[in-house]
């Protein structure tokens, strides 16, 4: 490449690559330094590096056990998503063939609101006599006053109601590629569609599923207004405690440090959980 | 594609399963339109028609429409910056051949997967930092680099599926670089890029995450009137704004549909 047509790209480049450097990955790199701190450095304040955000962590039990259940729903959440959105992807992909796109744009629409009205829908919904429950309580279902509302249960229902859709879309993108003539194929020679399954569609479906796992686990382990809203007392999340050292407590240095513990543990995760699906893919092929 | 066996028997069983997870999907925004015309305060049955009540109710009593304004002109502001800059640099990614371009690809989608609170506490922290603080500017900056991946990620998948041809032939006949893409690339790529724009435009609107910590004390975006109104609870008036938002959503989908940007998982 020559001289000048590197300045072109590098032209073209500058722009977008340098908002996201200066505004997402500095900012993202620079809350490491500020966990570090003892104070937010500001006009006649001077900040001294220290380990105590990090500490606090071993001796205040709450913040580890937080973290503990925000991997844990937002695995959970994941691993819903995929059971649900699995079939719904393949459905989509070589099920369905008049109305495909008409479909597949509908899945989009809850993205193109507010995820804060997702999240008012679901209280409107889930209200003790509301439109859903109502009729089951006074069928005697459930009792009267009975709702998840308030609990861990409705805060996995909240995350899976918001993060489905890109589950559903991850995994089309990898099903739709499937050659159909390949499982026809499998299925001629006598293969049985569990078979076919695991041998043929689970395989091909793994970078779908590994897209998924992105887009759902990450943000979703990062919520904290689903909690606060719909989770109750028992429903509690690292974000919203995150939130608070912010504008509650005002303690910015512990909110970076837990921002930053939250961010490895998912990246480590999200690596652990990529090798299982690798892991277990092949196994089910070989099975 | 071939239609096997096992798919045309099992074809209701598929789409029983799809009309459930639409179902879900769909059932709590459905049931907040219905309640938005349900005369009760409490939302409770039996329904009785209350025609546009609550819309009215919810005009006169909130500030919604200065928000609604706010929230227009920062995501207009946004939008425009970011389709410049995502449009280049997409022009950038599938025109050239460059070293790091895996690098950069790579990188695109971490605004958009990296959970928004803790961008929004790190770019809270480093504009305090630097004496900024909470205001404009952060709020700009912090919206635009958040939508810049959307943009280059669908006027990509727009100018690979162009035939390379006309911008070649543009360049044989003495064309320069500038010229080529002003009068041939950019014009044929339109679609996919109004459809950046677009979508820029909605995630910006809609991004309450980064609203919430980078926003001027006092100042309320219509995501963060939305916020204040529901942490109340049940709010009749809340289900009519609700109802407003989605109809405007589906308007947004047909368009978006029609210049073929609806994210569909494509990638670079």
């Amino acid at each position: 490449m020559g001289r000048s047509k590197g300045l072109v790209v590098a032209g073209y480049l500058v722009p977008a690559y340098g908002v996201l450097v200066l505004f997402v990955f500095v900012p993202l790199a620079a809350l490491l330094y500020f966990s570090a701190l003892d104070n937010m450095p500001g006009p006649g304040i001077v900040a001294h590096i220290t380990n105590g955000n990090y500490t606090i962590l071993t001796e205040e039990p709450l913040y580890l056990r937080l973290l503990g259940k925000s991997l844990e729903l937002s695995l959970a959440v994941t691993a819903i998503c995929i059971v649900i959105g699995w079939p719904a992807a393949y459905a989509l992909a070589k099920v369905v063939r008049r109305r495909r796109n008409t479909l597949l744009s509908l899945v989009v629409l809850p993205f193109l609101t507010s995820f804060l009205l997702l999240i008012y829908a679901m209280l409107v919904l889930l209200q003790p006599s509301g439109l859903l429950l109502g009729p089951l309580s006074a069928i005697g279902l459930i009792g009267s006053t009975s709702t998840p509302l308030y609990s861990e249960t409705a805060v996995i229902i909240m995350l899976t109601y918001e993060y489905l859709p890109f589950m559903i879309l991850a995994l089309y993108a990898s099903l739709e590629r499937i050659d159909g003539s390949v499982v026809e194929a499998a299925r001629s020679l006598g293969a049985s569609p569990l078979r076919i399954f695991r041998t043929v569609l689970l395989p091909l479906s793994l970078p779908g599923l590994e897209a998924g796992l992105i887009l759902v686990f990450v943000p979703a382990a990062g919520s904290f207004i689903e909690p606060q809203i719909l989770g109750g007392p028992s429903g509690l999340m690292l974000g919203s405690v995150i939130n608070d050292q912010i504008n509650v407590v005002d303690d910015w240095p512990l909110a970076a440090s837990l921002s930053f513990v939250l961010i490895a543990s998912v990246l480590i995760l999200t690596a652990i959980c990529t090798g299982v699906l690798r892991l277990g893919t092949r196994l089910a092929t070989r099975a | 594609m071939a239609e096997t066996a096992g798919i045309r028997a099992s074809r209701p069983l598929w789409w029983l399963w799809l009309a459930l997870v639409y179902l879900f999907l769909f059932a709590p925004l459905f049931v907040v339109a219905l309640l938005s015309f349900n005369k009760s305060p409490y939302g409770t049955l039996p329904f009785h028609w209350a025609g546009a009540y609550w819309y009215h109710q919810l005009f006169a009593e909130s500030d919604l429409i200065s928000s609604t304004q706010l929230s227009v002109e920062l995501s207009l502001a946004v939008a425009a910056a970011g389709t410049t800059a995502g449009t280049l640099a997409a022009v950038a990614l599938t025109r050239y051949r460059f070293r790091l371009r895996g690098l950069l690809v790579g990188a695109l989608p971490l605004p958009i997967v990296v959970p928004w609170l803790v961008l929004g506490i790190a770019l809270l922290l480093i504009v305090t930092l630097v004496g900024l603080g909470r205001g404009w500017p952060a709020l700009f900056l912090g919206n635009l680099a958040v939508v810049i991946p959307y943009v280059v990620i669908i006027v990509s998948a727009r100018l690979r599926d162009m035939d390379p041809s006309l911008e070649e032939a543009s360049r044989s006949l003495g064309a320069g670089q500038w010229t080529t893409l002003c009068r041939v690339t950019l014009p044929l790529a339109l679609p996919g890029v109004l459809g950046g724009a677009l979508m820029a435009f909605v995630v910006c609107f809609n991004n309450f995450t980064l609203q919430y910590f980078l926003a001027p004390y006092g100042v309320e975006t219509l995501p963060l009137s939305i916020y204040n109104l529901i942490r109340v609870g049940y709010r009749p008036d809340v289900n009519a704004l609700s109802t407003i938002l989605l109809a405007a959503a589906l308007i947004l989908l047909f368009f978006l549909d029609r210049l073929s940007a609806v994210p569909r998982g494509q990638r670079l």
